[in-house]
């Protein structure tokens, strides 16, 4: 079966100990090794072509009894070595075909990726996932919206015809509250959570999966790792005193950088 | 400078929403240009699995942290506030 070098990492070479690599990776049976060139190091496994190939993989990610384990093997690689170097975490599903080509890519990329790694050191992200119960958001503030007040008295006193177009217009009317609210919160969110942070990411506003009524958006705070603490602590409070119903949050991490480390994919290829 | 003292924190934490770690594993982090790479297409495709994510997130139900992940349970914590 041929093999192909499925990347996770990329740090700094700074002489690693026995234990850093060598366990599972994504596949089971092929253990984490480090592959050093011009001052870094990257963090691969061997994983089976048959799997782990253009097509198959393709296929393979679409399937999430196949995609969480090994999304979860990935993060906890990357975990283990970020708490012992600063670390360039790599996305999902990056394969060379031989040792060689990774060493290309170090050799080739080296000045950037030092530049990158010296520019994430010491520090770690936070998510902030927020959650909109739209119906309640809309409910909420229809209350305290006058128009709405104005509509609905209009439409308690209008025939059919009327009052079927006036109905569609507090819909929509109502509909742009909610998103006015939302964006409203994000915006606070934001505020909120920049001064506290040497960068804040933000996400798309989206529905979950199956639930068309809660809406989500992950804010991720790049920040130091000395203050992560304090920064929970933070956010915790201010949720609670500014949350209004129908919000929620969610606090994570810390996480390697994943959302702050992203380049030009159009750096050189290591290929065959 | 990045240190081990708080490495069995970081390593020991289960409190991992799959649909967060999806969307940094698969959207986010170097994109370097290997061999072979998932492109973001592919990515897309994912999404159509509602049934399996949710199916797969509502195994944490029981991680202390969590809030219930099923859409009932998030409506009980939005009401709450």
């Amino acid at each position: 079966m041929d093999n192909g070098y499925y990347l996770y990492a990329i740090t700094k070479d700074r002489g690693f100990n026995n234990g850093t690599v060598g366990g599972a990776g994504v596949s089971a049976e092929y253990a984490t090794e480090l592959i050093a060139e011009a001052g870094l190091a990257a963090i691969v496994s061997a994983v089976p072509l048959c799997e782990f190939g253009k097509e198959s993989l393709a296929t393979n990610i679409q399937d999430l009894t196949w995609l969480e384990p090994k999304a979860r093997v990935h993060d906890s690689i990357i975990r283990q070595l970020a708490a012992q170097a600063t670390i360039v975490p790599v996305r999902f599903g990056t394969v060379y075909f031989t040792v060689d080509s990774v060493r290309q890519l170090l050799a080739n990329d080296s000045e950037r990726l030092h530049a990158v790694l010296k520019s994430l050191d010491g520090l770690w992200e936070m998510g902030v996932t927020l959650f909109f119960d739209k119906q309640t958001v809309v409910d909420q503030a229809s209350k305290l919206d006058a128009d709405v007040q104005l509509l609905q008295e209009r439409i308690s006193r209008a025939g059919p015809g009327t009052s079927y177009l006036l109905e569609r217009k507090l819909e929509t009317h109502r509909a742009g509250l909610a998103e006015s609210v939302m964006q409203k919160h994000i915006a606070d969110a934001l505020e909120m959570l920049q001064a506290r942070s040497k960068a804040v990411k933000q996400g798309l506003l989206a529905p979950l999966p199956n639930d068309e009524n809660t809406l989500y958006v992950g804010l991720a705070c790049l920040i130091e790792q000395t203050q992560m603490e304090s920064f929970k602590a933070h956010v915790e409070s201010w949720k609670i005193d500014v949350c209004p119903t129908g919000v929620a949050y969610r606090v994570t991490g810390p996480w390697p950088p994943y959302s702050f480390c992203s380049w030009d994919n159009k750096i050189s290829q290591g290929g065959v | 400078m990045a240190t081990g003292a708080t490495s069995s924190a970081m390593i020991s934490n289960q409190d991992i929403s799959l649909l967060e770690l999806l969307d940094r594993l698969l959207y986010k982090g170097v994109v370097v240009r290997g061999d072979l790479t998932i492109s973001v297409a592919d990515v897309d495709l994912i999404y159509l699995q509602l049934n399996v994510l949710l199916t797969s997130v509502a195994k944490m139900q029981d991680i202390a942290q969590w809030p219930p992940v099923l859409p009932g349970g998030y409506k009980e914590i939005l009401k709450n506030g």
